[in-house]
């Protein structure tokens, strides 16, 4: 089986833990039954600060762009990974603050992707797969309606700077805070799919 | 009528700063009362800020009759530190809180996004345009039906000359001017 290194980013408070009757184990159990390398980025519980700051965007399009030492890390570990796996819950705002943060803050020239002449040039041709674990607190026709934000930038955008031959799984759980028998089966079923998912990365 | 500016760019030599500048003073000089919030300068915390400030950026946006926002497009969309703002003022989630959101916005008669892109419009088109979607999609439905939304978007700034970019705060100038006479004018 090919051994992948996975990153995967967390962009949840703590209730991800517990909920929904545990999204963490089924990342857990996925990523072990595929036998993947797993480097996990926290982004709660590293009380992560997602405001770019004066320093960091004066550095930003500089040789070496990630001036501030939390980020920096978090930069060694992008650009080491071969998968991308970001996992969130949002609102109406489309994607998490944190997330945004991280994407901002992390993800730049040199460090992500190329700027050769103002254009932006693939930088991380090592992801060659992306999946997006999106727990919705909306339900599918207001996220619909809202254009989906998130899916946009973590996979349409995102897109732009991987592999060219990266695949990109969207896994989405809609109403995640409903709790009708219902939903309970819904939600059983995506916890299903994200193990699955993962172990087959 | 006045009108709320808020800026989100963390240098205050930046372009976007220029930008925000030539927003005050276009609104200034077509006679409307205008603030601006500076959510760097104010120390705004995106994740969780002071219950204080942000009851008093509430009370800001409640008595304004316009909303301006003036930020830079990163990674095709809004600032971290602006959706947190917005997170935080407006907070609703599926059917809860969405009246009180939507009463925060009822005195709005337009909502103006100002921004400036590092790409070229084609580039933002593949990525799907998500800032301007949020805004146009999230944002402004929570605003009352009479409420218009202007997009003024200044784009491929990494390669832009200093011609373009007098150009962009010309065009600026003679929006807002243009907006405020067809809105207001019949008042004066």
């Amino acid at each position: 089986m090919l051994i992948v290194h996975v990153l995967v980013v967390l962009a949840d408070d703590l209730k991800l833990a517990q909920y929904p009757g545990g999204l963490r184990r089924a990342l857990d159990c996925g990523l072990a039954k595929g036998g993947h390398d797993v480097d996990i980025i926290d982004l709660h519980a590293d009380r992560f600060a997602p405001t770019m700051t004066q320093e960091g965007r004066r550095s930003y399009h500089t040789d070496t762009p990630l001036a501030e030492s939390d980020v920096q890390d978090y930069g060694a570990r992008v650009r080491a990974a071969e998968a991308l796996v970001f996992v969130y819950r949002v609102g109406w705002t489309g994607i998490p603050t944190r997330l945004k943060g991280f994407v901002d803050r992390t993800f730049a020239p040199t460090v992500a992707f190329k700027l050769v002449d103002g254009k932006v040039r693939r930088g991380l041709t090592d992801v060659r797969r992306l999946v997006l674990v999106a727990l919705h607190e909306q339900d599918r026709r207001s996220v619909r309606q809202g254009k989906d934000v998130g899916r946009r930038i973590l996979s349409r955008t995102m897109r732009l700077i991987v592999n060219t031959r990266c695949k990109r799984r969207y896994l989405a759980l809609y109403n995640c805070e409903s709790r009708t028998e219902e939903a309970k089966s819904v939600k059983f079923e995506y916890l299903r799919k994200v193990e699955r998912t993962l172990a087959r990365l | 009528m006045s009108t709320l500016v808020v800026f989100c760019h963390p240098l205050p030599d930046s372009f976007c700063a220029a930008v925000a500048s030539q927003v005050m003073n276009s609104f200034t000089k077509a006679g409307t009362e205008t603030r601006m919030l500076d959510l760097y300068k104010d120390g705004f915390d995106a994740i969780g800020a002071p219950p204080g400030l942000v009851e008093k950026h509430r009370l800001a946006l409640r008595s304004a009759s316009g909303l301006v926002l003036v930020y830079p497009t990163w990674w095709g969309s809004l600032p971290a530190l602006l959706t947190g703002w917005l997170d935080q003022l407006l907070p609703y989630a599926m059917g809860v809180g969405r009246d009180d959101a939507t009463e925060l916005l009822s005195g709005l008669d337009y909502l103006i996004a100002v921004t400036t892109h590092g790409s070229t419009k084609v580039v933002n088109v593949i990525q799907g345009e998500p800032g301007r979607h949020f805004l146009r999609r999230s944002l402004h439905a929570l605003c009352p039906p009479r409420c218009g939304m202007r997009w003024l978007a200044f784009y491929d700034s990494d390669r832009s000359t200093e011609k373009d970019r007098k150009n962009f705060l010309n065009r600026v100038d003679r929006r807002i001017t243009w907006l405020m006479n067809l809105m207001f004018g019949h008042a004066r």
